[in-house]
């Protein structure tokens, strides 16, 4: 009999103060009701519960959660059928409302953005699907904002993993793919022999220039050197002719110095007579009328002399 | 075996559940125990008088949690970065009309957001309060 009362005294006290020291760790909440109405909320640490007349209803984890759509069919507005992937981020912020708003939010999370996926998705064509993920995103925010806010779940965000047009359109866009690169290679392929051709009319054009100036130069030069030869010869001759005449000036000059007359003459005149008479050839003959020059020589003296009475 | 060994046992059993779960509920019973083995030794054949006082101590020590809990619940712990947006600056990613909803960027997040004014595209905006999903903005510069 004792030992009956000594268990029960020892399981109630067990349960008693089970129930009355919660620890709540952190990121979790729970929401407590004091008499099946809510009370408050149970945050993170230490809590005291007064047993019986407290219950702890329900702990929700505050982390963010992820949730897999399974692959929904959806038409697009080009009527195509594409299976979407969607995997959906989402967090409590409520604990109350996540609690009281709404039976099973999780259900209704998924729930929600598909149907919202699939409205949006049948306002876009189906190659606007494929690249506007961003805009799928944004697009659904505001809808699903608009519908979880009672909930007191707030979806951080929905990304679309996978979307699959069926088989035949995959086929399809495939070949409008290999056709593009095909006519990227074609449009390629041309534009490099463009290339190579003028590359090439202009290598020969600047080769044919520079020929054409390099001959151009070579004959100025070589004009310029045959005028300046000319020139300097030019020079030269007429230098040389000065310094004859110099000479022959100064000649001249020192004879009359020396007192140059007309006896003079007439003996030298003699003299290269003789000489000529020397020469090889035994016979001179001296023309008739070559006497009278002599005489005339005379003549020329009775000039000079008229021009010296003058000075 | 004498009655205090087995309350002895019986403490230390729960205090090594205690650091295993951390429950603390379990740490106020293996003292309640501790005290059980004392009067066991001191009185060995009252189990009535052992297993009364054993509970009586672990009431009394739940009882003296609260004021406990109060000082530990001052310490800081985590802080959500959804907790403190109000105040936080944002920019308008999608133009916010009376009545209708917007969209907000605040760091690296997106909020739809409400306002009582028109607020275009690109506009920095003050958090003034936030629902669950929906955060409520101001402009910027009417703070300045």
């Amino acid at each position: 009999m004792e030992w009956a009362i000594i268990v029960v005294i020892v399981v109630v006290v067990f349960v008693f103060i089970s129930l009355t020291v919660k620890i709540v760790p952190q990121q979790r909440v729970g929401v407590v009701e004091r008499l099946g109405k809510f009370h408050r909320l149970l945050t993170p640490g230490l809590n005291i519960l007064i047993p019986v007349i407290d219950h702890v209803r329900v702990y929700h984890d505050l982390r963010i959660q992820q949730a897999n759509v399974p692959p929904q069919t959806v038409i697009t507005k080009d009527n195509v059928q594409v299976q979407i992937d969607t995997i959906i981020f989402y967090q409590v912020v409520g604990p109350e409302q996540a609690t009281y708003g709404i039976s099973d939010y999780v259900y209704g999370v998924r729930n929600i953005t598909t149907a919202t996926m699939r409205q949006i998705i049948g306002k876009m064509e189906l190659d606007e699907t494929l690249s506007g993920r961003e805009k799928i995103s944004s697009d659904i925010r505001i809808a699903l904002d608009e519908a979880t806010e009672k909930w007191g779940v707030r979806i951080e965000r929905v990304e679309v993993i996978d979307i699959k047009p069926p088989l035949d359109i995959q086929d399809a866009m495939d070949k409008q793919m290999k056709a593009e690169r095909n006519k990227r290679a074609i449009v390629l392929e041309a534009e490099a022999a463009k290339q190579d051709m003028i590359l090439r009319a202009e290598g020969d054009k600047q080769s044919k220039i520079l020929k054409a100036e390099g001959d151009k130069e070579a004959r100025i030069r070589e004009a310029e050197g045959l005028r300046q030869a000319q020139e300097l010869e030019a020079l030269g001759e007429a230098k040389a002719i000065e310094a004859v005449a110099a000479a022959e000036k100064s000649r001249i000059q020192m004879l009359r110095e020396a007192g140059l007359d007309e006896q003079v003459l007439a003996y030298r005149s003699f003299e290269a007579l003789t000489e000529v008479s020397k020469g090889p050839a035994n016979k001179v003959f001296i023309p008739s009328n070559a006497i009278e020059t002599l005489g005339s020589i005379g003549a020329i003296g009775e000039m000079f002399k008229n021009k010296e009475g003058k000075k | 075996m004498h009655a205090w060994v087995i309350w002895l046992i019986a403490a230390g059993i729960l205090l090594v559940l205690e650091m295993m779960t951390l429950t603390f509920y379990l740490l106020w019973i293996s003292v309640g125990a501790g005290a059980a083995a004392l009067v066991a030794w001191i009185a060995p054949d009252a189990f009535l008088l052992q297993v009364i006082t054993g509970c009586v101590i672990a009431l009394v020590l739940t009882a003296f949690t609260k004021p406990l809990a109060k000082r530990l619940r001052a310490s800081k712990g985590y802080e959500d970065a959804g907790t403190e947006l109000v105040g936080k600056q944002g920019v308008v990613v999608e133009a916010i009309e009376p009545g209708q909803y917007g969209i907000v960027k605040i760091g690296g997040d997106t909020w739809s957001a409400t306002s009582t004014q028109q607020i275009g595209k690109d506009e920095l905006v003050r958090v003034m309060k936030r629902g669950s999903s929906i955060i409520e903005v101001e402009r910027w510069e009417e703070f300045i």
